[in-house]
């Protein structure tokens, strides 16, 4: 290693500076790049002396080092940070006003298990910030090639539904001749069927009649913050703030979530827990 | 006070309103540095943490096993901060909110001038993480400032562990970079 008086004088730190600009370029790149092993110790060798030799040379590397060095010890002392007294009495206030949900002692079966499986798969899903953006993308994605490319397997759908809809469904391919047997059917043997099973039928109506009235008056909040977000959705696109157009999508989504929970369970809060 | 923590959260899944107190007091450190190492702002921070607590609150029957609560605790709250980040940069404020003095620290160091180094470092760190990428800044928060191991990162970030080890290294020297940038090269040296 060359004398350190030499280095001392501005003349020969220019003179390396010169030599090393004209041949490899300033060596501070490796020197950094090398910094985080040295200050864990993980550097020995010659590969220590030389990252050492620079920082004894270099202004700007050694800051960084110091800078480091300090760094390592301090950024776990970060790890918690005293709030103060208010914040437990805001996060309490919170909560307190947030209906609890306890753990349901065993899984429930049949298709309320199964719609209970699948919020809670959803509520999980959601929590990803990118879910909704990847969901939206990739069932774009599913669509196009299912009905808008030439080989897609479902290109006339669009078309044939048209079709259905202005002829009636009697002119549904498949469905439509099974429809209108059915129809014949019930012409011939309506009036005895109707006579022996009015009142079966009617208060199996009124039944879904309530059950869906319940439903539709659990989730009005919902699906009005559904409304809500649907709207801003379409100003942030108006905007092109793509941002607050993704933010919005995934809020709906997330609402579209609770309300999916609140149509099948009678004891899901607005929150949707 | 040491509480059993299965029993405490099973407690707090009944809706126990004193364990669950119990337990916002035993993480709201955590929580609310993990928040502020996120966006940069005291009381942004403290808001978001509390969203966090109210989020957690509501999930709490989905977390069904004990020794994994805290890893589900900073999955919430990791969450949480980068929807949130998500909105601000959707609907940023009006104008720069000044840097918030840190001055709750938890950790006092033997002499108020060692406090006052301190306080004024971790600012300056608080600081120099705005100036990152939000890579970066994540690993910072994950890994050097809450220790969280490697892996538990890499499934956190959906990354492959080789880019969260090569990213570690890289993401602290950015972070010093910054410092170094922002205190002007050689106050890194005067406070050390």
């Amino acid at each position: 290693m060359s004398d350190r008086h030499d280095f001392e004088n501005p003349d020969a730190e220019r003179f390396v500076g010169d030599v090393l600009s004209r041949t490899t370029g300033a060596a501070c790149g490796r020197a950094t790049a090398q910094l985080a092993d040295l200050m864990s110790d993980r550097l020995s060798g010659l590969d220590r002396q030389l990252v050492q030799a620079h920082l004894e040379h270099c202004a700007g590397c050694r800051n960084l080092a110091v800078t480091m060095g300090w760094l390592t010890p301090l950024l776990p002392q970060m790890a918690e940070f005293e709030p103060g007294p208010d914040f437990m009495a805001g996060v309490l206030a919170r909560t307190s006003q947030v209906g609890h949900v306890a753990r349901p002692d065993a899984p429930l079966g049949g298709a309320a298990g199964l719609m209970d499986r699948v919020g809670r798969w959803w509520s999980r899903r959601i929590l990803r910030p990118q879910f909704a953006l990847q969901a939206a993308y990739a069932a774009t994605v599913v669509l196009v090639l299912l009905t808008a490319t030439p080989y897609s397997p479902l290109r006339g759908l669009p078309h044939r539904a048209l079709q259905v809809v202005t002829a009636g469904p009697g002119s549904a391919p498949v469905v439509g001749p099974a429809l209108a047997r059915t129809s014949g059917w019930v012409d011939v043997h309506g009036a005895a069927l109707v006579d022996g099973g009015r009142t079966r039928v009617a208060n199996r109506w009124q039944h879904l009649n309530e059950s869906l009235a319940a439903r539709v008056r659990r989730t009005t909040g919902s699906r009005s913050e559904l409304d809500n977000h649907w709207h801003n959705l379409v100003a942030q696109a108006r905007a092109r703030e793509l941002g607050g157009v993704g933010y919005e999508l995934l809020a709906g989504m997330r609402t579209v979530g609770v309300v999916w929970r609140q149509w099948w369970h009678d004891d899901v809060t607005e929150n949707g827990s | 006070m040491q509480v059993d923590q299965t029993e405490l959260l099973e407690r707090c899944q009944q809706g126990d309103e004193l364990a669950w107190e119990v337990l916002v007091r035993q993480h709201q450190g955590r929580i609310c540095a993990i928040a502020y190492g996120y966006v940069g702002q005291q009381d942004e921070a403290l808001d978001l943490a509390q969203d966090i607590f109210v989020k957690v609150y509501q999930r709490l029957h989905t977390c069904t096993d004990a020794e994994k609560f805290l890893a589900w605790l900073i999955r919430i709250a990791r969450n949480a901060c980068v929807d949130h980040l998500r909105r601000r940069k959707a609907r940023p404020p009006r104008q720069d909110i000044p840097a918030a003095e840190m001055v709750n620290l938890r950790h006092g160091g033997p002499t108020p001038e060692d406090n006052l180094i301190r306080s004024s470092r971790q600012r300056l760190v608080h600081r120099a993480l705005q100036k990152l990428s939000e890579i970066n800044r994540e690993i910072i928060v994950l890994k050097d400032i809450q220790g969280l191991p490697l892996e538990e990162i890499s499934g956190l970030l959906d990354l492959p562990l080789g880019t969260v080890k090569s990213r570690s290294s890289r993401a602290r020297l950015e972070l010093a970079k910054a410092v170094t940038d922002l205190d002007g090269g050689a106050g890194a040296e005067a406070v050390s």
